[in-house]
């Protein structure tokens, strides 16, 4: 039978085609217009941020006469006694420590609850649900009596932990999932290979599981760098304060310093963009490693 | 049959890979929550910080018969609902779109990331700003239509609308990477297969595509309710609960009780025990779906 | 069923051409097997047919009709996947029940068809199972039933048995055979495997590198080879090939190389233009040539290096120098490793390739 279906199959992918871009930009442009006002108001000088912070006349925020003052301003910022570098520096190191300790800690553990069956084992998954299911704010209070008798209050290890334990609750199901898909067959060849139990999981199945490992790194940096309640409550000395403590203090009572808000908020945003797109790739198998049915 | 004892002993090597975790979980999770149970039943506030007792149900019958209560709960469930369903249709749709023949992937996803990569406190303050009365960019764009202008965030109702669409926005980028990974698995046999056996476009979506990632659904719509039903920062930096208790959910009730001034943490945890409740069965369904029952044949 | 018809196809994928105008007639209800080693373009051929990839260039005709631009739905083909495609999701009888229902076949319709599909290919049983309870025997026939249930014009198979383990892998080739002539319809197969093409085909199509290099019966390509690499494909264990020079004389015509030199058979040498050397390649079956204990007129020295025993006959390899000859003999011969046997290469069923076109000669 022949078919007039040959050009008609062209329109319709055409308007197919139209349809699909129209949506997409009309997303995109949604997803990224509150952002585009923290770059205007980063870029905006103060005085005219001074009549007010509203979004005043223009759709699209566009400064008129854009300055890095703010830029410049939050480097040489400084509060009773921190400045920026102390900062960066107390950010860095926790959130680094965090994605080591979280990703040194899941990796074994997701191995267990895969490949292992141990009484408890239904349980203690439940537990590291609980976190989600527990609203956070309310288990600060504990959490810092705690730390406050082991006298690791306003340490670093005091963000540290409690950032590693918090990302389990997503962390370990990722790890378990991506050990599941690993095909036990490669356990048992790596095994009659001459490698012992440790060395199989080193050389076999970490590496097949990277994606996961990249995306649990992920996680835990983005709840360790940008965390203000923890800190809030754990770190008081100035020099201790991590960047978004410090971001904080620019909204006071009186007066929020809007210009330099924005500009830290950028400046705090860019790792995290920047560490995502490079993770990002990774993220999708990372997250539903396991999940599907093969 | 091996005893427990003789099981847990075999079992040894297991529990110390979990070990770090295990302490952590321990002192971190679930102490806390013991903790925050037992203080549910105690006097906890700012004039019994230290010298606290025991008080039985008392915080809790006094939650059940504040007349707010019902009304927080219902703001709860609505507000779970209008998050999860919305953020996890427009995952789809736009994991789908991205899955298909459609140029400039790269690009696009970069963009439509951007919400999940930002950090939320600033954006939402954001959207606090765009939902000003006098000042804030969608009135301005009604102005120009000449539509009255909207209270978005003084008027019951568009306040709730308020936060939920905002919300949603902060959403839909991970339910798409989810749905992204679903779809990526599916082999591309089966679509010419389908091809071949006469389905296309829709057809093939309703009877290969959504059935076979059907269970990532049910993921995201689970993991999605879990999370929204006590996610803070939404219902708190756009609208602080207001007005009234238009926009309260458990967690912001929760949060002004222990520190709104009166440093009520005895009855802020026991809402955040009630807050558990709710969430222990589909906690429970979450744990199946995702591990427990896939253990490795 | 239907004839199919590609003319002067080409298919290119980013700058490396995958089929090279590609032209083959199928005729009404034929088995035609598509061989060939991997990459020479015998599945993307398929995939043209099916409608899966576009040619870049050249026509492909179902039937009557032009169909380079019909989508796969409406060509009224079935293809059976190597990976059979399954849907995990859904029952066997769903899985075959799918295509009746993409068009809209009533209930009672699906259901004779079903049952009917199933009872022929034994799977009947195994209406209510998924895919993943399946052993892969039942999931291959559980493919070929998704394609039998439509009755297309035209059945499209990609290696549908590579999954098969080797016995299963040769009874399901038989019935497979059988029921094709049974049904009737026309059947273009997707193989790499020579033997199984060898069972099945009507005719063999070979290609390499995107190019056909010939298309005969079975028999056909076996015994008139069109060129070297046709001959070195088909047949197991493979022809010998000898490079040398054809030495035309009058006193008989005599077949060089470095290592020996042996007469040509006269049934052959009447083919070749007198008086001429020419460079050419020598090839003979291992079942043509004459195994001795002790030397013979015209039969080459070749010294044993082992020996494949079958059961019913052996096989012995031998070296001559740069050469290696494998040569077939009774079971009761005595090839001892390390001493010479003398093998006679002349032969009527040899054949003699150019040496550089490769084409045979004879």
């Amino acid at each position: 039978m022949t078919s007039i279906s040959g050009s008609q199959w062209t329109l319709g992918k055409v308007v197919q085609s139209v349809l699909k871009h129209a949506f997409l930009i009309i997303m995109a442009v949604i997803s990224i217009y509150p952002v585009l006002w923290v770059v205007s108001t980063a870029f905006t000088p103060g005085e005219t941020l001074a009549t007010g912070w509203h979004f005043v006349l223009d759709f699209l925020p566009f400064p008129n006469a854009p300055t890095i003052d703010h830029f410049t301003s939050v480097l040489h910022l400084q509060v009773t006694g921190g400045t920026f570098t102390d900062w960066l520096r107390n950010s860095l190191l926790i959130t680094v420590s965090t994605v080591v300790a979280s990703v040194a800690l899941t990796l074994p553990a997701g191995y267990a609850f895969s490949r292992r069956i141990f009484p408890g084992r239904a349980g203690l998954m439940f537990s590291f649900l609980l976190p989600t299911m527990f609203p956070g704010v309310v288990t600060i209070i504990p959490q810092f009596l705690i730390f406050s008798t082991l006298g690791l209050v306003n340490t670093y290890l005091g963000c540290i932990i409690p950032y590693t334990v918090g990302s389990f609750s997503l962390s370990i199901f990722i790890m378990k999932g991506a050990f599941d898909s690993v095909p036990r067959d490669l356990d048992e060849a790596a095994m009659i290979d001459g490698a012992s139990e440790l060395r199989a999981f080193w050389q076999i199945l970490v590496p097949l599981t990277l994606p996961s490992v990249a995306t649990v790194s992920l996680w835990a940096f983005m709840g360790s760098w940008l965390d203000f309640a923890l800190a809030h409550v754990m770190l008081q000395s100035n020099n201790l304060w991590t960047l978004p403590l410090a971001l904080y203090s620019l909204i006071t009572p009186t007066y929020t310093y809007y210009g330099t808000f924005s500009a830290m908020s950028l400046i705090m945003a860019v790792p995290v963009f920047v560490v995502f797109m490079i993770f990002q790739k990774y993220l999708v198998t990372g997250l539903t490693a396991g999940s599907v049915k093969g | 049959m091996a005893s427990v004892l003789e099981r847990l002993k075999a079992s040894k090597t297991s529990y110390l890979y979990i070990l770090p975790a295990l302490i952590g979980l321990f002192f971190l999770i679930l102490y806390p929550f013991a903790y925050n149970v037992y203080i549910s039943f105690t006097n906890m506030n700012i004039f019994h910080i230290r010298d606290f007792y025991l008080i039985g149900f008392a915080n809790f019958s006094y939650i059940f018969s504040d007349p707010d209560f019902l009304v927080i709960v219902e703001n709860t469930v609505i507000w779970t609902f209008s998050n999860v369903i919305p953020t996890v249709a427009l995952g789809l749709l736009l994991a789908l779109i991205l899955n298909s023949k459609v140029r400039g992937k790269t690009a696009y996803r970069m963009f439509l990331i951007v919400p999940w990569a930002m950090p939320s406190f600033i954006t939402l303050l954001i959207w606090k700003g765009m939902y000003d009365y006098q000042y804030g960019v969608f009135n301005k764009f009604l102005e120009q239509f000449g539509v009255t202008p909207i209270n978005w965030l003084g008027n019951c109702h568009w306040a709730f609308f308020s936060i939920v669409v905002a919300n949603i926005w902060l959403g839909y980028p991970f339910m798409m990477i989810i749905f992204s990974g679903a779809l990526q698995s599916i082999p591309t046999e089966l679509y010419e297969a389908a091809s071949i056996d006469g389905a296309v476009g829709f057809r093939q979506m309703r009877h290969i595509t959504i059935p076979l990632i059907r269970p990532t659904i049910i993921l995201g719509l689970l993991l999605g309710s879990i999370w929204t039903f006590n996610n803070f920062n939404s219902a708190y930096l756009i609208t602080a609960g207001g007005p009234g208790i238009c926009t309260t959910i458990f967690i912001t009730q929760a949060y002004n009780l222990a520190f709104g001034g009166l440093l009520n943490f005895s009855v802020a945890a026991a809402y955040a025990f009630i807050a558990f409740i709710f969430l222990f069965f589909p906690g429970l369904l979450w744990t199946r779906y995702m591990g427990v029952t896939r253990q490795v044949s | 069923m239907a004839r199919v018809s590609i003319q002067n196809v080409t298919k290119v994928f980013k700058d490396s051409p995958a089929v090279k105008d590609f032209s083959l007639d199928i005729g009404e209800g034929e088995f035609l097997v598509l061989l060939g080693p991997s990459g020479c373009g015998k599945s993307t051929t398929l995939r043209m047919v099916a409608g899966l990839e576009k040619p870049t260039s050249g026509n492909i005709y179902i039937g009557d009709s032009l169909v380079n631009n019909v989508h796969p739905k409406d060509r009224d083909v079935a293809m059976v996947f190597q990976s059979y495609a399954l849907y995990p999701h859904m029952t066997v009888h769903d899985n075959l029940a799918f295509p009746l229902k993409m068009r809209k076949y009533s209930k009672e319709d699906i259901e004779k068809t079903v049952n009917r599909a199933a009872e022929i290919l034994e799977i009947s049983e195994l209406l209510n199972r998924r895919p993943r309870e399946l052993s892969g025997g039942q999931r291959q026939r559980v493919a070929l039933g998704r394609a039998i249930v439509r009755n297309p014009k035209v059945f499209l198979m990609d290696e549908p048995l590579s999954n098969l383990d080797a016995k299963l892998r040769v009874q399901t080739r038989i019935e497979l055979k059988n029921l094709q002539k049974k049904i009737g319809t026309t059947t273009i197969y997707v193989t790499h495997d020579q033997a199984e093409a060898m069972t099945l085909a009507d005719r063999v199509a070979i290609m390499k590198q995107g190019t056909l290099q010939q298309v005969a019966p079975p028999t056909d390509v076996y015994a008139h080879p069109a060129n070297k690499f046709v001959a070195g494909f088909i047949g197991s264990p493979a022809m010998n090939f000898i490079d040398g020079t054809i030495k035309t004389s009058d006193s008989g015509d005599v077949f060089q190389c470095e290592e020996f030199r042996f007469p040509i058979h006269p049934a052959i040498a009447r083919s070749i233009p007198h008086g001429l050397s020419k460079k050419a390649t020598y090839g003979i079956r291992a079942e043509d040539i004459i195994v001795d204990a002790s030397p013979r007129e015209g039969s080459v020295e070749i010294s044993v290096f082992g020996s494949e025993l079958m059961g019913s006959e052996q096989y012995v390899h031998g070296k001559n120098g740069g050469l290696t000859i494998v040569a077939r003999a009774p079971m009761d011969f005595h090839a001892a490793i390390g001493f010479s046997v003398w093998m006679n290469l002349t032969s009527a069923n040899a054949h003699l390739f150019d040496a550089e076109t490769e084409k045979a000669l004879v």
